[in-house]
Protein backbone atom coordinates (compact mmCIF):
# COMPACT_ATOMS: atom_id res chain seq x y z
CA UNK A 1 0.00 0.00 0.00
CA UNK A 2 2.63 2.41 0.91
CA UNK A 3 5.01 1.45 -2.02
CA UNK A 4 2.21 1.54 -4.43
CA UNK A 5 1.28 5.43 -3.15
CA UNK A 6 5.35 5.78 -3.17
CA UNK A 7 5.08 4.40 -6.69
CA UNK A 8 2.24 6.35 -7.56
CA UNK A 9 3.76 9.79 -6.38
CA UNK A 10 6.37 9.65 -8.33
CA UNK A 11 4.16 8.76 -11.23
CA UNK A 12 2.55 12.16 -10.07
CA UNK A 13 6.01 14.37 -10.13
CA UNK A 14 6.52 12.99 -13.34
CA UNK A 15 2.99 14.31 -14.97
CA UNK A 16 4.19 17.88 -13.48
CA UNK A 17 7.47 17.63 -15.71
CA UNK A 18 7.62 20.69 -18.16
CA UNK A 19 4.22 21.86 -17.42
CA UNK A 20 3.24 25.64 -16.76
CA UNK A 21 3.37 24.18 -12.64
CA UNK A 22 7.12 23.82 -12.65
CA UNK A 23 8.23 27.19 -14.72
CA UNK A 24 6.51 29.09 -12.58
CA UNK A 25 7.72 27.67 -9.37
CA UNK A 26 10.90 28.38 -10.79
CA UNK A 27 10.15 32.18 -12.25
CA UNK A 28 7.95 32.86 -9.08
CA UNK A 29 10.80 32.15 -6.76
CA UNK A 30 12.76 34.25 -9.04
CA UNK A 31 10.84 37.45 -9.62
CA UNK A 32 11.02 39.10 -6.09
CA UNK A 33 14.45 38.68 -5.34
CA UNK A 34 15.72 39.88 -8.63
CA UNK A 35 13.60 42.92 -8.73
CA UNK A 36 14.87 43.60 -4.92
CA UNK A 37 18.32 43.04 -6.49
CA UNK A 38 17.86 45.67 -8.93
CA UNK A 39 16.51 48.09 -6.62
CA UNK A 40 19.69 47.38 -4.66
CA UNK A 41 22.04 47.88 -7.85
CA UNK A 42 19.93 51.39 -9.01
CA UNK A 43 20.36 53.23 -5.90
CA UNK A 44 23.74 51.90 -4.13
CA UNK A 45 24.35 55.78 -2.72
CA UNK A 46 20.65 55.06 -0.91
CA UNK A 47 21.19 51.60 -0.27
CA UNK A 48 25.11 51.01 1.14
CA UNK A 49 24.44 52.89 4.69
CA UNK A 50 20.83 51.67 5.36
CA UNK A 51 22.05 47.92 4.53
CA UNK A 52 25.06 48.56 6.65
CA UNK A 53 24.13 47.02 10.11
CA UNK A 54 22.57 44.21 9.72
CA UNK A 55 22.17 43.43 6.00
CA UNK A 56 21.07 39.32 5.53
CA UNK A 57 18.01 39.88 7.87
CA UNK A 58 17.26 43.20 6.32
CA UNK A 59 17.18 41.88 2.88
CA UNK A 60 15.42 38.29 3.78
CA UNK A 61 13.08 40.61 5.69
CA UNK A 62 12.53 42.43 2.37
CA UNK A 63 12.32 40.49 0.28
CA UNK A 64 9.93 37.85 2.22
CA UNK A 65 7.41 40.52 2.86
CA UNK A 66 7.43 41.83 -0.68
CA UNK A 67 6.43 38.23 -1.64
CA UNK A 68 3.96 36.84 0.92
CA UNK A 69 1.77 39.98 1.29
CA UNK A 70 0.30 39.19 -2.48
CA UNK A 71 3.23 37.02 -4.57
CA UNK A 72 3.11 34.07 -2.02
CA UNK A 73 -0.83 33.52 -2.01
CA UNK A 74 -1.06 34.51 -5.38
CA UNK A 75 1.68 31.30 -6.68
CA UNK A 76 -0.55 29.08 -4.40
CA UNK A 77 -3.45 29.78 -6.10
CA UNK A 78 -1.93 29.86 -9.23
CA UNK A 79 0.68 26.21 -8.50
CA UNK A 80 -2.96 24.35 -6.74
CA UNK A 81 -4.90 24.61 -10.01
CA UNK A 82 -2.11 24.41 -12.71
CA UNK A 83 -1.44 20.45 -11.35
CA UNK A 84 -4.65 19.66 -11.18
CA UNK A 85 -5.53 21.40 -14.73
CA UNK A 86 -2.62 18.70 -15.91
CA UNK A 87 -5.95 15.81 -15.75
CA UNK A 88 -8.58 18.27 -16.92
CA UNK A 89 -6.45 19.50 -19.90
CA UNK A 90 -5.43 15.84 -21.40
CA UNK A 91 -8.97 14.30 -20.66
CA UNK A 92 -6.58 11.84 -18.40
CA UNK A 93 -9.13 12.12 -15.02
CA UNK A 94 -10.69 9.13 -16.78
CA UNK A 95 -7.64 6.78 -16.73
CA UNK A 96 -6.58 8.15 -13.85
CA UNK A 97 -10.07 6.92 -11.59
CA UNK A 98 -9.69 3.14 -14.13
CA UNK A 99 -6.86 2.38 -12.90
CA UNK A 100 -6.16 0.36 -9.95
CA UNK A 101 -5.33 3.10 -7.22
CA UNK A 102 -7.54 3.92 -4.04
CA UNK A 103 -9.53 7.21 -4.09
CA UNK A 104 -7.25 8.40 -0.86
CA UNK A 105 -3.84 7.20 -2.96
CA UNK A 106 -5.06 9.63 -6.11
CA UNK A 107 -6.19 12.38 -3.93
CA UNK A 108 -3.15 12.50 -1.42
CA UNK A 109 -0.33 12.01 -4.30
CA UNK A 110 -1.33 14.73 -6.13
CA UNK A 111 -1.54 17.05 -2.88
CA UNK A 112 2.09 15.59 -1.88
CA UNK A 113 3.01 17.07 -5.55
CA UNK A 114 1.61 20.58 -4.76
CA UNK A 115 2.97 20.85 -1.17
CA UNK A 116 6.58 19.68 -2.66
CA UNK A 117 6.31 22.33 -5.42
CA UNK A 118 5.59 24.63 -2.59
CA UNK A 119 8.75 24.12 -0.46
CA UNK A 120 10.90 24.27 -3.31
CA UNK A 121 9.70 27.77 -4.04
CA UNK A 122 10.70 28.66 -0.37
CA UNK A 123 13.81 27.38 -0.80
CA UNK A 124 14.17 28.56 -4.12
CA UNK A 125 13.21 31.95 -2.84
CA UNK A 126 15.66 31.72 -0.12
CA UNK A 127 18.48 30.63 -2.67
CA UNK A 128 17.71 33.87 -5.15
CA UNK A 129 17.89 35.77 -2.06
CA UNK A 130 21.37 34.69 -0.90
CA UNK A 131 22.36 34.82 -4.65
CA UNK A 132 21.32 38.31 -5.45
CA UNK A 133 22.39 39.68 -2.57
CA UNK A 134 25.87 38.05 -3.04
CA UNK A 135 25.73 39.08 -6.67
CA UNK A 136 25.21 43.01 -5.95
CA UNK A 137 28.05 42.86 -3.36
CA UNK A 138 30.02 41.54 -5.79
CA UNK A 139 28.71 44.63 -8.25
CA UNK A 140 28.91 47.33 -5.30
CA UNK A 141 31.77 46.35 -2.89
CA UNK A 142 30.23 48.94 -0.43
CA UNK A 143 27.60 46.50 0.81
CA UNK A 144 28.92 44.48 3.21
CA UNK A 145 26.88 41.24 2.70
CA UNK A 146 30.27 39.54 2.67
CA UNK A 147 31.22 40.97 6.29
CA UNK A 148 28.44 39.36 7.81
CA UNK A 149 27.27 35.69 8.46
CA UNK A 150 23.80 34.16 6.90
CA UNK A 151 21.27 34.16 9.42
CA UNK A 152 20.49 30.53 8.94
CA UNK A 153 17.99 30.02 12.00
CA UNK A 154 16.23 33.07 11.02
CA UNK A 155 15.71 31.91 7.32
CA UNK A 156 14.91 28.42 8.51
CA UNK A 157 12.33 30.01 10.88
CA UNK A 158 10.37 32.30 8.65
CA UNK A 159 10.41 29.84 6.17
CA UNK A 160 8.80 27.51 7.97
CA UNK A 161 6.24 30.24 9.10
CA UNK A 162 5.21 31.06 6.07
CA UNK A 163 4.82 27.45 4.76
CA UNK A 164 2.62 26.67 7.31
CA UNK A 165 0.62 29.93 6.97
CA UNK A 166 -0.66 28.93 3.25
CA UNK A 167 -1.86 25.50 4.12
CA UNK A 168 -5.20 26.26 4.35
CA UNK A 169 -4.90 28.12 0.79
CA UNK A 170 -3.70 24.91 -0.22
CA UNK A 171 -6.49 22.88 1.19
CA UNK A 172 -9.30 25.41 -0.09
CA UNK A 173 -7.70 26.03 -3.58
CA UNK A 174 -6.90 22.06 -4.10
CA UNK A 175 -10.92 21.58 -3.52
CA UNK A 176 -11.80 24.25 -6.14
CA UNK A 177 -9.24 22.90 -8.26
CA UNK A 178 -10.78 19.28 -8.09
CA UNK A 179 -14.55 20.69 -8.28
CA UNK A 180 -14.10 22.60 -11.27
CA UNK A 181 -13.05 21.52 -14.63
CA UNK A 182 -13.13 25.25 -16.17
CA UNK A 183 -8.97 26.52 -14.67
CA UNK A 184 -10.42 29.97 -14.76
CA UNK A 185 -13.05 29.30 -11.83
CA UNK A 186 -10.98 28.34 -9.34
CA UNK A 187 -8.55 31.11 -9.75
CA UNK A 188 -10.55 33.37 -9.85
CA UNK A 189 -12.77 31.89 -6.37
CA UNK A 190 -8.90 32.23 -4.69
CA UNK A 191 -8.13 35.78 -6.78
CA UNK A 192 -11.03 37.06 -5.54
CA UNK A 193 -10.85 36.03 -1.56
CA UNK A 194 -7.13 37.36 -1.46
CA UNK A 195 -8.37 40.78 -2.90
CA UNK A 196 -11.08 40.48 -0.62
CA UNK A 197 -8.71 39.22 2.62
CA UNK A 198 -6.66 42.82 1.64
CA UNK A 199 -9.99 44.72 1.60
CA UNK A 200 -11.00 43.42 5.62
CA UNK A 201 -7.31 43.81 6.94
CA UNK A 202 -8.20 45.81 9.70
CA UNK A 203 -10.68 43.78 11.12
CA UNK A 204 -9.98 42.60 14.21
CA UNK A 205 -11.02 38.71 13.26
CA UNK A 206 -8.71 38.55 10.65
CA UNK A 207 -7.38 35.38 12.42
CA UNK A 208 -10.66 33.64 10.60
CA UNK A 209 -9.69 34.61 7.47
CA UNK A 210 -7.16 32.00 5.52
CA UNK A 211 -5.87 33.43 2.86
CA UNK A 212 -4.63 36.86 4.95
CA UNK A 213 -2.24 34.14 6.93
CA UNK A 214 0.89 35.07 5.29
CA UNK A 215 0.59 38.33 4.74
CA UNK A 216 -0.23 39.24 8.62
CA UNK A 217 3.22 38.65 9.74
CA UNK A 218 4.28 41.40 8.42
CA UNK A 219 1.07 43.43 8.61
CA UNK A 220 2.55 45.48 11.95
CA UNK A 221 -0.44 46.16 13.82
CA UNK A 222 -1.19 42.09 14.36
CA UNK A 223 1.73 41.47 15.83
CA UNK A 224 0.94 43.74 18.87
CA UNK A 225 -2.42 42.10 19.52
CA UNK A 226 -2.20 39.06 21.87
CA UNK A 227 -2.75 35.69 20.89
CA UNK A 228 -3.24 37.07 17.58
CA UNK A 229 -0.58 35.21 15.44
CA UNK A 230 -1.13 32.15 17.58
CA UNK A 231 -5.09 32.40 16.73
CA UNK A 232 -4.13 32.48 13.02
CA UNK A 233 -2.51 29.34 13.35
CA UNK A 234 -4.94 27.37 15.02
CA UNK A 235 -7.53 28.91 12.52
CA UNK A 236 -4.95 27.76 9.35
CA UNK A 237 -4.57 24.30 10.96
CA UNK A 238 -8.31 24.14 11.38
CA UNK A 239 -9.30 25.35 7.94
CA UNK A 240 -6.32 22.76 6.38
CA UNK A 241 -8.12 19.65 7.92
CA UNK A 242 -11.54 20.44 7.52
CA UNK A 243 -11.66 21.68 4.20
CA UNK A 244 -9.00 18.62 3.21
CA UNK A 245 -11.69 16.20 4.58
CA UNK A 246 -14.53 17.58 2.86
CA UNK A 247 -12.33 17.98 -0.67
CA UNK A 248 -11.54 13.91 0.28
CA UNK A 249 -15.43 13.33 1.02
CA UNK A 250 -16.25 15.35 -2.06
CA UNK A 251 -13.97 13.73 -4.77
CA UNK A 252 -14.91 10.09 -3.46
CA UNK A 253 -18.14 10.25 -3.32
CA UNK A 254 -18.65 11.79 -6.87
CA UNK A 255 -21.39 10.14 -9.12
CA UNK A 256 -19.24 10.84 -12.19
CA UNK A 257 -15.88 10.67 -12.40
CA UNK A 258 -13.20 11.33 -14.74
CA UNK B 1 -21.17 -22.60 -23.26
CA UNK B 2 -18.48 -20.28 -22.41
CA UNK B 3 -18.15 -18.51 -19.14
CA UNK B 4 -19.12 -14.68 -18.85
CA UNK B 5 -16.01 -12.64 -18.00
CA UNK B 6 -17.93 -9.40 -18.06
CA UNK B 7 -21.34 -9.58 -17.08
CA UNK B 8 -24.43 -6.82 -16.27
CA UNK B 9 -27.72 -7.73 -14.33
CA UNK B 10 -30.38 -5.85 -14.94
CA UNK B 11 -28.55 -2.69 -14.89
CA UNK B 12 -30.70 0.85 -15.47
CA UNK B 13 -28.88 3.89 -15.11
CA UNK B 14 -30.31 7.75 -15.64
CA UNK B 15 -28.45 10.84 -15.59
CA UNK B 16 -29.73 13.80 -13.58
CA UNK B 17 -32.39 14.94 -16.39
CA UNK B 18 -33.98 11.28 -15.24
CA UNK B 19 -33.97 9.98 -18.84
CA UNK B 20 -32.97 6.43 -18.65
CA UNK B 21 -29.65 5.84 -20.41
CA UNK B 22 -29.76 2.68 -19.97
CA UNK B 23 -32.77 -0.02 -19.54
CA UNK B 24 -32.41 -3.38 -17.97
CA UNK B 25 -29.48 -4.14 -19.75
CA UNK B 26 -28.29 -7.78 -19.16
CA UNK B 27 -24.45 -8.01 -21.00
CA UNK B 28 -22.70 -11.11 -21.38
CA UNK B 29 -19.30 -11.11 -22.69
CA UNK B 30 -17.55 -14.71 -23.20
CA UNK B 31 -14.33 -15.33 -22.27
CA UNK B 32 -11.67 -15.15 -25.09
CA UNK B 33 -14.39 -13.08 -27.46
CA UNK B 34 -13.89 -10.08 -29.12
CA UNK B 35 -16.88 -8.83 -27.78
CA UNK B 36 -18.58 -5.88 -30.33
CA UNK B 37 -20.94 -3.86 -28.51
CA UNK B 38 -22.64 -2.00 -31.34
CA UNK B 39 -24.75 0.85 -31.62
CA UNK B 40 -25.55 4.28 -32.71
CA UNK B 41 -24.62 7.26 -30.85
CA UNK B 42 -26.14 8.02 -27.88
CA UNK B 43 -27.52 4.77 -27.15
CA UNK B 44 -25.59 3.94 -24.11
CA UNK B 45 -22.26 2.35 -25.40
CA UNK B 46 -20.13 4.65 -23.05
CA UNK B 47 -22.23 5.03 -20.30
CA UNK B 48 -22.20 0.77 -19.89
CA UNK B 49 -18.31 1.05 -20.67
CA UNK B 50 -18.27 3.60 -17.94
CA UNK B 51 -20.06 1.87 -15.64
CA UNK B 52 -18.13 -0.81 -15.49
CA UNK B 53 -14.97 0.68 -14.83
CA UNK B 54 -16.14 2.10 -12.46
CA UNK B 55 -15.76 5.87 -13.65
CA UNK B 56 -19.79 6.06 -13.22
CA UNK B 57 -21.69 5.36 -9.83
CA UNK B 58 -23.92 2.52 -10.45
CA UNK B 59 -27.60 2.77 -9.44
CA UNK B 60 -29.53 -0.19 -9.68
CA UNK B 61 -28.32 -3.73 -11.09
CA UNK B 62 -25.20 -5.94 -10.65
CA UNK B 63 -22.21 -5.55 -12.68
CA UNK B 64 -19.52 -8.44 -12.06
CA UNK B 65 -15.86 -9.08 -13.98
CA UNK B 66 -14.35 -12.22 -13.57
CA UNK B 67 -17.09 -13.42 -11.54
CA UNK B 68 -16.95 -10.94 -8.73
CA UNK B 69 -18.52 -8.00 -7.77
CA UNK B 70 -17.02 -4.59 -9.53
CA UNK B 71 -18.09 -2.60 -6.77
CA UNK B 72 -16.29 -4.81 -3.57
CA UNK B 73 -12.78 -5.73 -6.01
CA UNK B 74 -13.03 -2.50 -8.14
CA UNK B 75 -8.95 -2.89 -7.24
CA UNK B 76 -8.56 -6.31 -7.51
CA UNK B 77 -10.76 -6.04 -11.50
CA UNK B 78 -9.21 -2.98 -12.70
CA UNK B 79 -5.70 -5.15 -11.89
CA UNK B 80 -6.82 -7.12 -14.54
CA UNK B 81 -8.34 -4.52 -17.48
CA UNK B 82 -7.10 -2.04 -20.08
CA UNK B 83 -9.06 0.67 -20.65
CA UNK B 84 -9.41 3.05 -23.43
CA UNK B 85 -12.57 5.34 -23.28
CA UNK B 86 -14.05 7.95 -25.92
CA UNK B 87 -10.51 10.20 -27.31
CA UNK B 88 -6.89 8.53 -25.80
CA UNK B 89 -6.29 9.83 -22.39
CA UNK B 90 -2.47 11.32 -22.70
CA UNK B 91 -0.37 13.70 -21.15
CA UNK B 92 0.78 15.44 -24.21
CA UNK B 93 3.23 17.63 -22.70
CA UNK B 94 5.13 14.13 -21.96
CA UNK B 95 7.01 11.74 -24.66
CA UNK B 96 5.25 8.82 -25.41
CA UNK B 97 7.55 6.91 -23.37
CA UNK B 98 6.86 9.03 -20.50
CA UNK B 99 3.25 8.37 -20.47
CA UNK B 100 3.87 4.80 -20.38
CA UNK B 101 6.07 5.68 -17.70
CA UNK B 102 3.51 6.98 -15.56
CA UNK B 103 1.30 4.26 -15.76
CA UNK B 104 3.97 1.65 -15.48
CA UNK B 105 4.73 3.26 -11.97
CA UNK B 106 1.21 2.87 -10.95
CA UNK B 107 0.54 -0.68 -12.43
CA UNK B 108 4.23 -1.89 -11.22
CA UNK B 109 5.23 -3.55 -14.23
CA UNK B 110 8.73 -4.42 -15.23
CA UNK B 111 10.70 -1.73 -17.09
CA UNK B 112 11.44 -4.02 -20.26
CA UNK B 113 7.36 -3.73 -20.60
CA UNK B 114 7.89 -0.67 -21.98
CA UNK B 115 9.44 -1.15 -24.78
CA UNK B 116 7.63 -4.39 -25.94
CA UNK B 117 4.00 -2.46 -25.72
CA UNK B 118 5.88 0.20 -28.38
CA UNK B 119 6.98 -2.87 -30.69
CA UNK B 120 3.54 -4.23 -30.43
CA UNK B 121 1.97 -1.14 -31.65
CA UNK B 122 4.61 0.02 -33.26
CA UNK B 123 5.62 3.15 -31.80
CA UNK B 124 9.12 2.63 -30.87
CA UNK B 125 10.65 5.52 -33.59
CA UNK B 126 8.25 8.22 -32.10
CA UNK B 127 8.87 6.70 -28.00
CA UNK B 128 10.66 9.97 -27.84
CA UNK B 129 8.32 12.76 -29.73
CA UNK B 130 5.78 14.81 -27.41
CA UNK B 131 2.89 13.54 -27.89
CA UNK B 132 1.22 16.65 -28.79
CA UNK B 133 2.95 15.85 -32.37
CA UNK B 134 1.63 12.29 -32.76
CA UNK B 135 -1.10 12.15 -34.84
CA UNK B 136 -4.69 10.70 -34.02
CA UNK B 137 -3.59 7.22 -35.13
CA UNK B 138 -0.44 7.70 -33.44
CA UNK B 139 -2.32 8.89 -29.63
CA UNK B 140 -4.65 5.76 -30.25
CA UNK B 141 -2.04 3.82 -30.40
CA UNK B 142 -0.33 4.82 -27.83
CA UNK B 143 -3.14 4.72 -25.72
CA UNK B 144 -3.71 1.22 -26.48
CA UNK B 145 -0.26 -0.01 -25.15
CA UNK B 146 -1.13 1.88 -22.12
CA UNK B 147 -4.06 -0.09 -21.83
CA UNK B 148 -1.68 -3.22 -22.57
CA UNK B 149 0.85 -1.85 -20.35
CA UNK B 150 0.22 -4.61 -17.46
CA UNK B 151 -0.53 -7.45 -19.58
CA UNK B 152 -4.52 -7.28 -18.56
CA UNK B 153 -6.70 -9.89 -19.03
CA UNK B 154 -9.46 -7.85 -20.63
CA UNK B 155 -9.13 -4.93 -23.15
CA UNK B 156 -11.90 -2.77 -22.93
CA UNK B 157 -12.10 -0.36 -25.72
CA UNK B 158 -14.49 2.46 -26.76
CA UNK B 159 -14.66 3.35 -30.60
CA UNK B 160 -11.10 2.97 -30.94
CA UNK B 161 -11.25 3.77 -34.56
CA UNK B 162 -12.92 6.64 -34.37
CA UNK B 163 -11.75 9.88 -36.43
CA UNK B 164 -8.61 7.39 -37.65
CA UNK B 165 -8.45 7.15 -41.46
CA UNK B 166 -8.85 4.24 -43.20
CA UNK B 167 -5.32 3.17 -42.80
CA UNK B 168 -5.49 3.83 -39.28
CA UNK B 169 -8.81 1.59 -38.84
CA UNK B 170 -7.37 -1.39 -40.66
CA UNK B 171 -3.98 -1.23 -38.36
CA UNK B 172 -6.78 -0.94 -35.21
CA UNK B 173 -8.63 -3.34 -36.34
CA UNK B 174 -5.80 -5.83 -37.40
CA UNK B 175 -4.27 -5.02 -33.56
CA UNK B 176 -7.70 -6.16 -31.86
CA UNK B 177 -7.32 -8.93 -33.61
CA UNK B 178 -4.49 -10.37 -33.13
CA UNK B 179 -4.39 -9.31 -29.59
CA UNK B 180 -7.22 -11.44 -29.34
CA UNK B 181 -5.61 -14.34 -31.30
CA UNK B 182 -1.96 -14.33 -30.30
CA UNK B 183 -2.58 -13.42 -26.71
CA UNK B 184 -5.91 -14.30 -25.87
CA UNK B 185 -7.50 -11.21 -25.03
CA UNK B 186 -11.04 -10.70 -23.92
CA UNK B 187 -11.81 -7.41 -25.90
CA UNK B 188 -14.94 -5.59 -25.36
CA UNK B 189 -15.01 -2.71 -28.50
CA UNK B 190 -17.97 -0.40 -28.92
CA UNK B 191 -18.73 0.87 -31.99
CA UNK B 192 -21.70 2.25 -34.42
CA UNK B 193 -20.12 0.55 -37.54
CA UNK B 194 -22.44 -2.69 -38.20
CA UNK B 195 -19.30 -3.42 -40.77
CA UNK B 196 -16.43 -2.71 -38.74
CA UNK B 197 -17.97 -4.54 -35.80
CA UNK B 198 -18.68 -7.68 -38.29
CA UNK B 199 -14.92 -7.57 -39.59
CA UNK B 200 -13.15 -8.17 -36.12
CA UNK B 201 -15.92 -9.29 -33.23
CA UNK B 202 -16.83 -13.13 -32.64
CA UNK B 203 -19.40 -12.20 -30.50
CA UNK B 204 -21.82 -9.64 -30.80
CA UNK B 205 -24.10 -6.98 -28.42
CA UNK B 206 -26.18 -4.48 -29.77
CA UNK B 207 -27.61 -1.71 -27.87
CA UNK B 208 -30.47 0.79 -29.38
CA UNK B 209 -31.95 3.56 -26.60
CA UNK B 210 -30.29 1.78 -23.27
CA UNK B 211 -31.71 -1.92 -24.01
CA UNK B 212 -29.85 -4.86 -25.53
CA UNK B 213 -31.51 -5.75 -28.92
CA UNK B 214 -29.50 -8.81 -29.43
CA UNK B 215 -26.95 -10.40 -28.11
CA UNK B 216 -25.12 -13.33 -29.23
CA UNK B 217 -21.78 -14.93 -31.86
CA UNK B 218 -21.43 -12.81 -34.85
CA UNK B 219 -22.98 -16.07 -36.63
CA UNK B 220 -26.20 -15.64 -35.28
CA UNK B 221 -26.15 -11.93 -36.31
CA UNK B 222 -25.63 -12.92 -40.26
CA UNK B 223 -28.39 -15.11 -39.42
CA UNK B 224 -30.72 -12.92 -38.40
CA UNK B 225 -29.19 -10.75 -41.17
CA UNK B 226 -29.67 -12.78 -44.00
CA UNK B 227 -33.74 -13.53 -42.63
CA UNK B 228 -33.99 -9.93 -43.69
CA UNK B 229 -32.04 -9.96 -46.21
CA UNK B 230 -33.62 -8.93 -50.17
CA UNK B 231 -32.41 -9.57 -53.62
CA UNK B 232 -32.97 -6.62 -55.51
CA UNK B 233 -33.26 -7.20 -59.72
CA UNK B 234 -33.08 -4.84 -62.46
CA UNK B 235 -35.33 -5.94 -65.49
CA UNK B 236 -36.60 -5.09 -68.69
CA UNK B 237 -39.91 -6.22 -68.17
CA UNK B 238 -41.78 -5.67 -64.61
CA UNK B 239 -44.95 -7.36 -65.46
CA UNK B 240 -43.38 -10.23 -66.93
CA UNK B 241 -41.13 -10.71 -63.97
CA UNK B 242 -43.61 -10.74 -61.38
CA UNK B 243 -46.03 -13.24 -63.56
CA UNK B 244 -42.87 -15.53 -63.83
CA UNK B 245 -41.77 -15.53 -60.34
CA UNK B 246 -45.42 -15.47 -58.32
CA UNK B 247 -45.24 -18.89 -58.24
CA UNK B 248 -42.02 -19.62 -56.32
CA UNK B 249 -40.86 -16.14 -55.05
CA UNK B 250 -43.43 -13.72 -53.85
CA UNK B 251 -42.24 -10.28 -54.88
CA UNK B 252 -42.44 -7.69 -51.67
CA UNK B 253 -41.90 -4.37 -53.45
CA UNK B 254 -41.56 -2.88 -57.08
CA UNK B 255 -39.77 0.16 -57.65
CA UNK B 256 -39.23 1.20 -61.49
CA UNK B 257 -37.65 -1.36 -63.48
CA UNK B 258 -36.43 -3.09 -60.27
CA UNK B 259 -37.66 -5.88 -57.84
CA UNK B 260 -37.47 -6.94 -54.27
CA UNK B 261 -37.54 -10.22 -53.42
CA UNK B 262 -36.88 -11.97 -49.86
CA UNK B 263 -32.83 -13.33 -50.28
CA UNK B 264 -33.58 -17.34 -49.20
CA UNK B 265 -29.92 -18.72 -50.49
CA UNK B 266 -27.34 -18.33 -52.84
CA UNK B 267 -28.79 -21.43 -54.96
CA UNK B 268 -32.33 -19.99 -54.48
CA UNK B 269 -31.32 -16.69 -56.04
CA UNK B 270 -29.49 -18.68 -59.20
CA UNK B 271 -32.57 -20.73 -59.83
CA UNK B 272 -34.10 -17.26 -59.60
CA UNK B 273 -31.94 -15.51 -62.53
CA UNK B 274 -32.60 -18.79 -64.43
CA UNK B 275 -36.04 -18.90 -64.11
CA UNK B 276 -35.96 -15.49 -65.39
CA UNK B 277 -33.57 -15.55 -68.28
CA UNK B 278 -35.63 -18.89 -69.29
CA UNK B 279 -38.83 -16.87 -69.44
CA UNK B 280 -37.49 -14.35 -71.71
CA UNK B 281 -36.88 -11.76 -69.03
CA UNK B 282 -33.71 -9.51 -69.38
CA UNK B 283 -31.98 -9.33 -66.46
CA UNK B 284 -29.79 -6.45 -65.82
CA UNK B 285 -28.34 -6.16 -62.62
CA UNK B 286 -29.09 -8.70 -59.32
CA UNK B 287 -27.78 -7.74 -55.86
CA UNK B 288 -28.32 -8.68 -52.11
CA UNK B 289 -29.17 -5.77 -50.36
CA UNK B 290 -27.14 -4.80 -47.36
CA UNK B 291 -28.59 -4.27 -43.67
CA UNK B 292 -26.82 -1.45 -42.31
CA UNK B 293 -27.50 -0.65 -38.51
CA UNK B 294 -30.43 1.64 -39.08
CA UNK B 295 -32.21 -1.08 -41.16
CA UNK B 296 -30.98 -4.16 -38.88
CA UNK B 297 -32.46 -2.09 -36.06
CA UNK B 298 -35.97 -1.64 -37.51
CA UNK B 299 -35.93 -5.39 -38.30
CA UNK B 300 -34.98 -6.72 -34.59
CA UNK B 301 -37.31 -4.15 -33.13
CA UNK B 302 -40.17 -5.21 -35.70
CA UNK B 303 -39.73 -8.76 -34.50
Amino acid sequence: MVASFILNTKAEFLKSKRTAAFWLTIVGAAFVPVVNSLRLLARPDHFIPVFEKDPWKLIINDNWEAGSLFMLPMYVILVTSLVVQTEYKNNTWKQVYASPRTMADIFLSRFVVIHTLILSAFMLFNVFILFTAGTVNLVYKGYTFFDHPVPWGTLFALTLKLYFSVLAITAIQYWLSLRFKNFIIPMGIGIALLITGFMIHQWDKLYCYPYMYSAIFFLPPFEKIPGFIRNAQVFDTIWFVVILLIAFWDMATRKEKG
Amino acid sequence: MQSSIIETRRLFFAFQTRQRILNDLNLQVPAGSIYGFLGPNGAGKTTTLRLILGLLKKQEGDITLFGRNLQANRIDILRRIGSLIEQPSLYLHLTGKENLEVFRLTYQTNKNRIDEVLQLVQLQQAAHKKVKSYSLGMKQRLAIAIALLHDPEVLILDEPTNGLDPNGIIETRELIKQLNREWGKTILVSSHLLAEVEKMATHVGIIHKGKLLFQGGLQQLQQLKSKQSAVEIEVNDVTRAQQVLQEQFPVKQVNGTRLLVSFESRERSALLNKLLVQQGVDVYQMAVTQNDLENLFIQITAQ
